[in-house]
């Protein structure tokens, strides 16, 4: 498979780079928001494996140091820290939940500095 | 928590009793006559939480912060000598609000109408064609504000007078506040939100955990137990007008693996930071009017209701950091922190608006409050004490 977006260890999650790598953590929790479940259920599966493997990888270099493969992954971990609430703590009340959880605007975050 | 200490828990505590137990009047949650007087016997003077030290890094640096229940808009700037001053955000030739950003860097303030500049202290450097005015420079000062920093936050008190200093309202809550994250955070993430509700309706939300196991059954779990089925506080206290609750923790909670991981590595990074401590990890302040604090380390948050029309408020929440992210997996932590604390704030909408929607109807002239509700009466009975005051002063 070739890497475009990810460091290559991790190329099997390159189908999910595109809609799961958003800049910010408002992007971020809007990308939980809009999702399917479906759609949030095959990311889940797909990252979840991968997780400590992924940030043990990123842990080599401090964040600001990271090139653009890094920081995409870093970003696609930063989508999955939102997902895994929506399946593992949320689960079927996810839908009910994001009616409330719209009203709530992410104004600041310290990965988006 | 044993059966015995459950029993002890429900007993109205010596303080509850110094409170009353009477219902509580409905209409000061909707009544605008009484929101107006609130503006003058509360906001326009006591100390408010409107930001924090991190946000000023730099002389130069300012910040403005809308105060919606007083119509005003405050400029705070750290000068060049790197002293924090607040002003009223107006400039004093015709009222024109003088800064329109939210926050920046900038030496002097320049009103867009008549080009009337101001220094980082608020004196009046230039304005055009100023010999015609009948008045001299030292007269157009920015009107100041109080302001005053604990734990790195800043406070203003609109009241250009204040009967108490910040570290006399706060009294021994200033010390405990210094040993929080807060005091040593140099980052923040916030989330805001807007509500149709009373500022104290929300509040009180916020204060009391009867309602948990109903609103947060999934994730709320950490906080309710069967030994504890409502997640009642461990202790409470009171230092007026403000108040604490000390929060208590299910034994028996076994996290999400995701949640454990993330919590774990939160507790170990807070730790390794050398800022925190465990002391007052459980400790949730409810500062008088309107500011709440958490101690934990995993979720350092403040939270700031502020009223802008009797069923209407908005909630600034803000989770403190020590230091910038150093890690992928502190990063993965601090999000997934973050994320989770606006989920359960989140879910406590829908019951406080429907809340607002009842008892706008008019239809109950009391409410009631359990001994569990304790620090929902203790507001309100600070903010009748507050009113009275201000009427009697009044009247005098």
């Amino acid at each position: 498979m070739s890497t475009q977006y990810l460091p290559k260890p991790f190329a099997i999650l390159e189908p999910f780079s595109q809609y799961w790598t958003a800049n910010t953590a408002a992007e971020r929790a809007g990308c939980r928001l809009n999702a399917n479940p479906q759609e949030r259920e095959a990311f889940y599966n797909a990252v979840n494996p991968l997780l400590h493997e992924a940030l043990a990888y990123l842990d080599n270099k401090a964040p600001r140091d990271f090139n653009e493969q890094e920081q995409c992954l870093m970003k696609m971990l930063l989508s999955f820290a939102h997902i895994a609430l929506a399946i593992e703590v949320q689960g079927p009340d996810e839908n009910a939940q994001g009616t409330l959880r719209r009203h709530m605007t992410i104004t600041r975050a310290v990965a988006d500095l | 928590m044993s059966s015995q200490t459950n029993k002890k828990a429900t007993m109205p505590p010596e303080e509850e009793l110094a409170l009353g137990t009477d219902p509580i009047p409905a209409k000061p949650y909707y009544c605008p006559d009484f929101f107006a007087l609130e503006r003058e016997a509360i906001f326009k003077r006591t100390w408010l939480q409107v930001g924090h030290m991190s946000e000023l890094p730099e002389a130069g640096s300012f910040i403005v912060r809308e105060v919606d229940i007083a119509n005003a808009s405050i400029l705070i700037t750290r000068g060049k000598d790197d002293q924090v001053r607040a002003f009223h955000n107006v400039c004093t030739h015709r009222g024109t609000q003088l800064v329109s950003q939210k926050d920046g860097t900038a030496a002097t303030f320049t009103c867009p109408y008549h080009a009337w500049t101001f220094t980082d202290k608020g004196d009046l450097r230039a304005a055009p064609d100023f010999e015609r005015f009948y008045t001299d420079k030292s007269q157009c000062s920015l009107p100041k504000v109080s302001i005053a920093v604990c734990a790195q936050l800043i406070f203003i008190n609109l009241d250009p007078t204040p009967t108490q200093s910040l570290q006399e309202y706060l009294g021994p809550l200033a010390a405990e506040l210094e040993t929080l994250t807060v005091a040593h955070a140099t980052h923040f993430s916030e989330y805001v939100y807007e509500i149709d509700a009373n500022w104290k309706l929300s509040y009180d939300n916020f204060q009391e955990n009867y309602h948990l196991r109903f609103i947060h059954p999934r994730s709320g779990e950490a906080a309710s137990g069967p030994d504890n089925p409502f997640g009642y506080p461990v202790k409470y206290g009171f230092e007026d007008p403000h108040r604490t609750q000390t929060i208590w923790h299910n034994p028996g909670f076994q996290p999400k693996p995701t949640q454990g991981f993330a919590m774990g590595k939160a507790v170990e990074f807070a730790l390794a930071s050398g800022v925190v401590n465990i002391e007052n990890a459980k400790q949730y302040y409810a500062l008088f009017p309107n500011f709440f604090a958490l101690g934990s380390p995993t979720q350092p948050f403040t939270h700031c209701i502020m009223p802008i029309a009797p069923n209407k408020s908005r909630g600034v929440i803000r989770i403190y950091w020590a230091g910038e992210d150093q890690s992928a997996t502190q990063r993965f932590s601090r999000e997934y922190n973050t994320a989770t604390a606006m989920d359960i704030h989140a879910e406590d909408r829908s019951v406080i608006e429907a809340g607002q929607r009842g008892l706008d109807s008019g239809a109950l002239k009391h409410i009631h409050f359990q001994s569990q509700e304790v620090l929902c009466r203790h507001l309100y009975t600070q903010v009748e004490r507050y009113v009275t005051a201000y009427q009697q002063e009044q009247s005098a």
